[in-house]
């Protein structure tokens, strides 16, 4: 269990983080989201009293970081996967952290068998790829067998063999009833391996909740319609007030179809039958983490380009965003 | 306190430019002694020198130590591996008391 509360950095005149409150509960893996430059590994810093904060805390189990003894039996952190000297094989990498708590080597040559590196554990860390870095890193991560694991873009440099390979540790661990806090950008890694969310931007509590809720609350919604009759359809439709989207894919094998928003799938059905119309498809539509991400954060990406961002196909006006995204959930 | 001696202890032993340092370090007053030994026919002069040879080289001993101990220092800071080693034992002065859990 680890609780935020007031989280507060400055640097300078830049307020990095701003009076960040979250909890990451335990057997669950947590995805920290948050747009480059919006607070995240500076709130990850603070949280292990490597920052020290303007004003707030993190509580590990109701202790600060820098008041529990031995913090790896207790919290396993990474940060980067570069933080190694080059010159140092894998293995005395991970002695040097393994003894300052006290740690004995062959616990060591456990967590290297458990991210699979004992074929490359005397190498030189230099000659490792950013995949095998970030699996020492993850070994010592495992060291003391921590209560609570942060991660900051594990995924990163991973191939999409790694990428899933760390998903599988992850969601393992969560399931052994561990806290496990996972920063990253990779949104579609995230919405297969996160069970809650914790967003950011700009330093501050965008939204909290688990993943389903984010996307329902945040992505667009619309249902698709196929009919022969569409455009019958599609103009009772409009005639109700939903908003209809004509797609232009259909083909020899595909009707014609529409997207609509503003009615439910089951009105649309129910309006078909009354006009007799064949449906060739009728289905509710949900946009992805991705686009629930972009929507939630449109208001404070610090670096942005100019061009149009590419919205969903047929984008129409979200009828689910929330008209203040800076308000957090209770 | 142990604990943090074995890690920091483990750190420069596994880090091969400091065995050149310590090896260099090491031998340096050992050569030159033995060098002087051999190619001095005097044998008292010799032996009022003997003093400021081996605190001369044992100056250079000094220095190279000091080498390793700031190289070690440094490159924590210039790899980032400071942060591993502090996020490791937060209280830097405390840490020779038992784990409290």
């Amino acid at each position: 269990m680890i609780e935020v509360r007031g989280l507060t950095k400055r640097f300078g005149r830049t307020v990095a983080v701003n009076d960040l409150s979250f909890d990451v509960r335990p057997g669950r893996v947590t995805g920290f989201l948050g747009p480059n430059g919006s607070g995240k590994s500076t709130s990850m810093r603070c949280m292990l009293a490597l920052d020290r904060p303007d004003s707030g805390s993190a509580l590990f189990d109701g202790m600060p970081y820098d008041t529990i003894h031995d913090p790896l039996f207790e919290v396993g952190a990474l940060l980067d996967a570069g933080y190694v000297h080059p010159g140092r094989s894998g293995r005395n990498h991970l002695r040097t952290i393994a003894a300052s708590n006290g740690i004995r080597d062959a616990r060591v040559d456990e967590a290297l068998a458990l991210v699979g590196l004992t074929d490359v554990a005397k190498r030189r860390v230099g000659t490792y790829s950013l995949g095998m870095r970030q699996r020492l890193g993850l070994a010592g991560v495992l060291l003391g067998d921590p209560k609570v694991i942060i991660l900051d873009e594990p995924a990163n440099g991973l191939d999409p063999e790694g990428i899933r390979w760390i998903r599988d540790v992850l969601v393992h661990l969560a399931a052994q009833g561990k806290t496990v806090l996972v920063s990253s950008h990779l949104l579609s890694e995230m919405a297969q391996m996160a069970d809650d969310l914790v967003v950011i931007g700009m330093g501050q509590l965008i939204q909290t909740g688990t993943v389903e809720e984010f996307v329902a609350r945040n992505a667009r919604h619309w249902v698709r319609v196929r009919s022969p009759s569409i455009t019958t359809l599609a103009d009772q439709l409009r005639a109700g007030g939903a908003t209809v989207t004509t797609l232009d894919d259909h083909s020899e094998t595909v009707t014609s179809g529409i997207d609509v928003v503003g009615a439910t799938a089951a009105e649309i059905g129910e309006l078909a039958a009354r006009s007799n119309a064949i449906l060739h498809e009728l289905s509710p539509q949900q946009g992805s983490l991705e686009e629930a991400f972009l929507e939630a954060t449109a208001g404070v990406q610090e670096y942005r380009s100019t061009a149009p961002t590419p919205g969903p196909p047929n984008a129409g006006p979200p009828n689910a965003g929330p008209s203040n995204i800076w308000s957090a959930p209770e | 306190m142990m604990h943090l001696l074995r890690s920091e202890w483990i750190k420069i032993r596994t880090v091969r430019v400091n065995y050149v340092l310590g090896i260099i370090a090491a031998a340096f007053p050992v050569l030159v002694i033995a060098l002087v030994t051999a190619l001095t026919n005097d044998q008292r002069s010799a032996a009022n020198d003997l003093p400021g040879v081996v605190t001369g080289t044992m100056l250079l001993t000094a220095l190279l130590l000091g080498v390793i101990g700031a190289l070690n220092l440094t490159s924590e800071y210039s790899h980032n591996t400071i942060r591993t080693t502090f996020a490791a034992v937060p209280q830097r002065t405390e840490s020779s008391q038992p784990r409290q859990s």
